[in-house]
């Protein structure tokens, strides 16, 4: 493999796909129809506010300040005691500040603080309490561990937390980049293949020192750098996101590069543009189909043959990346699908090419 | 040295013998000439010579490189103008071969320079797609010379261009052969073989049915004669090789009953026409 020769298809392709407003037209049509729901369901991102109970008898410094941040709504409680019941039923967690916690904190005598962290709320939820939290007291002294934190959690089972898991706006979120990735791969990398071979250019680069592998490879990665362009345009309109991000940008990556190897083997078999308008489309709505049905129960065929589709799997584990909540034990078995899904795929790429040379 | 070679060359296509069973070489420096009709085989011969698709049987090699099984050592050493204009449209002159030099490795200097022999400077900022059909040719043939390639295949190099801009492409070529490239140039246009080509091989069928300097294939199968047209407007062929005939015009010359006199040599077209019974435009 010669990456001289592959980055040079990659740039070209890169620079050409954005005159092609066919393809550019693939390339931000997730971005219009995200910015588009936004308009019409503004209220998705007030979830982004949350609320936290606070038993604070001396009105300390940390609870002032956490009253001055915008996302954060204080519920004050009268009693200790009632604090545990309180972020139960009405917040995402709760501080129980002890007496004379300031001057504690002053003398470095390291506090305890304890910290109640309801489990049924949704995992991006938890993991931004958790974050202002931290923030908020180590902001405190700006010397390390200025307070005990004692983690204590509230109530909830884990099928609870499972249906609870569902959020409109990660719902939204998780579909366009979906959408995105699977327009990218089944529309936009077989149409960089097949105008070459539509209007003759194909044959310019195979007479050239590239390798039929060398072009495939730099049509995978110019489809790969505008894979993850509007991805991290999507995640970027998506404020206040607070998911984990290796593992995001591990699925997405996954997900594109599996995507990708489906687009060049539709790509392969295609040989004008309006075969891939016609097939394209409908491989591409069966791999977004898996994101649409997330928040409804479905019949058992319908749920097997979703299962059936890698895409499902790059849809949980995004769903849980995206919230917060992509521990190895929940999403490693979804990213150990999608790893054999794309080095099946591009085995069959390979397969294709060995087969279609000459 | 031979920089073609093709021996017992044959590609079958669905049982059809597209190329069957070809035998040439071309000389270095040498201008070659493949003619034919349409569906004769010349496409599908430069496809295989360089290296795009693979021989039924036969064997065929160019500068000393196997075409199935040295492609990469090859490639870098060719050039190719493809029949049709293809090129990326929405990119400039500029944009198509600096591309082209990338895949080379060539120095993106050589890009202006391509540019400057096709006379395209000036317009090398705009896109493809509003060049005329004389300009696409001529970016084609600066791209095919960007790396400067020691074989230069021309598949139809002047096919649907207007005259004067043809004429310009002949001169291109012709200066290329005074460099000492080897050009094989694939036509139905006997003038342009005629006026460009040392040697030129007829293909009809997938088969090469005659392979010579366009003189001697002249000679060889024209009349050698001449042409008189009387003062009385009588039109009169004399053949040079008939002892009758030349009496005859020694008579008419000194009785001054000749108004003008010409050579008629026998065309490529008319020999083409003697050894296969069809035209090339057919």
């Amino acid at each position: 493999m010669k990456w001289r020769v592959i980055l040079a298809i990659a740039r070209k392709d890169i620079v050409d796909a954005v005159k092609n407003l066919y393809i550019l037209g693939g390339i931000v049509m997730p971005i219009v129809i995200s910015l588009l729901l936004r308009l019409v369901f503004p209220s998705a991102d007030e979830s982004n506010v949350f609320t936290i109970a606070v038993h604070d008898p001396d009105g300390s410094r940390m609870v002032a300040e956490l009253r001055a941040l915008p996302q954060v709504e204080l519920l004050e409680v009268a009693s200790g005691d009632l604090l545990a019941k309180e972020v139960e039923e009405n917040a995402v967690g709760g501080l129980a500040v002890p007496s004379g916690f300031d001057a504690a904190v002053e003398a470095g005598e390291q506090p305890e603080l304890t910290v109640y962290l309801n489990q049924r709320r949704v995992g991006y939820e938890r993991l931004a309490f958790r974050r202002v939290v931290e923030q908020q007291v180590w902001a405190l002294t700006g010397r390390e561990f200025p307070a005990r934190i004692v983690w204590t959690d509230v109530a909830a089972s884990s099928e609870t937390r499972e249906r609870d898991e569902i959020n409109f706006n990660h719902y939204l979120l998780t579909m366009f980049l979906v959408m995105a990735l699977s327009t990218m791969g089944a529309f936009v990398v077989p149409l960089l293949l097949v105008e070459e071979k539509e209007k003759q250019t194909l044959q310019v680069l195979l007479v050239s020192p590239a390798t039929p592998a060398e072009v495939t490879a730099g049509k995978a990665l110019a489809g790969l750098f505008y894979s993850l362009l509007t991805a991290g345009v999507l995640i970027g309109m998506n404020r206040g996101w607070a998911g984990d991000w290796p593992v995001t940008i591990l699925v997405l990556l996954l997900g594109s590069l599996f995507l990708i190897a489906v687009g060049l083997l539709v790509g392969g078999l295609l040989r004008t543009t309006m075969q891939v308008n016609t097939w394209a489309s409908i491989v591409m709505l069966a791999l977004m189909s898996p994101s649409w049905f997330t928040i409804v129960s479905l019949p058992a065929p319908v749920d097997i043959a979703l299962h059936l589709t890698p895409t499902y799997y790059l849809t949980q584990a995004l769903g849980l990346a995206l919230a917060g909540e992509a521990s190895l034990a929940r999403v490693g078995g979804h990213l150990a699908i999608l790893l054999g899904s794309v080095i099946v795929a591009f085995a069959a790429v390979v397969w294709m090419l060995r087969r279609e040379e000459r | 040295m031979n920089a073609i070679e093709t021996e017992n060359l044959t590609r079958v296509f669905n049982g059809l013998r597209a190329v069957d069973g070809i035998t040439f070489a071309v000389e270095e420096g040498q201008i070659f000439g493949f003619l034919g009709p349409n569906g004769a085989g010349k496409t599908t011969t430069i496809r295989i010579l360089t290296g795009q698709l693979r021989p039924t049987a036969g064997q065929a090699r160019v500068i000393g490189c196997d075409v199935v099984n040295q492609r990469e050592r090859l490639k870098p050493q060719i050039g190719v103008v493809f029949e049709r204009q293809n090129l990326y449209e929405r990119l400039s002159g500029r944009e198509n071969l600096a591309f082209s030099a990338r895949l080379y490795g060539v120095d993106g200097r050589r890009v202006d320079e391509a540019l400057a022999h096709v006379e395209l400077q000036e317009r090398a900022g705009d896109l493809v797609q509003h060049y005329s059909n004389g300009m696409k040719q001529r970016l084609l043939i600066a791209r095919a010379l960007l790396h400067r390639p020691q074989v230069l295949f021309l598949d139809e190099p002047t096919k649907g261009l207007d005259p004067s801009v043809a004429r310009g492409i002949r001169r291109l070529i012709a200066g290329l052969a005074g460099q000492g490239m080897t050009v094989f140039l694939t036509t139905h246009y006997m003038e342009e073989a005629d006026h460009l080509c040392q040697r030129v091989a007829f293909l009809d069928q997938g088969r090469i049915v005659a392979l010579d300097a366009p003189e001697q294939l002249k000679v060889a199968h024209g009349q050698r004669c001449l042409k008189a047209t009387l003062n009385d407007g009588t039109h009169l062929s004399l053949s040079l090789d008939d002892p009758s005939d030349g009496r005859r015009l020694g008579e008419l010359a000194a009785t001054g009953r000749i108004l003008t006199l010409h050579s008629a040599e026998a065309t490529l077209e008319e020999v083409f026409i003697k050894l296969t019974g069809r035209r090339l435009l057919e």
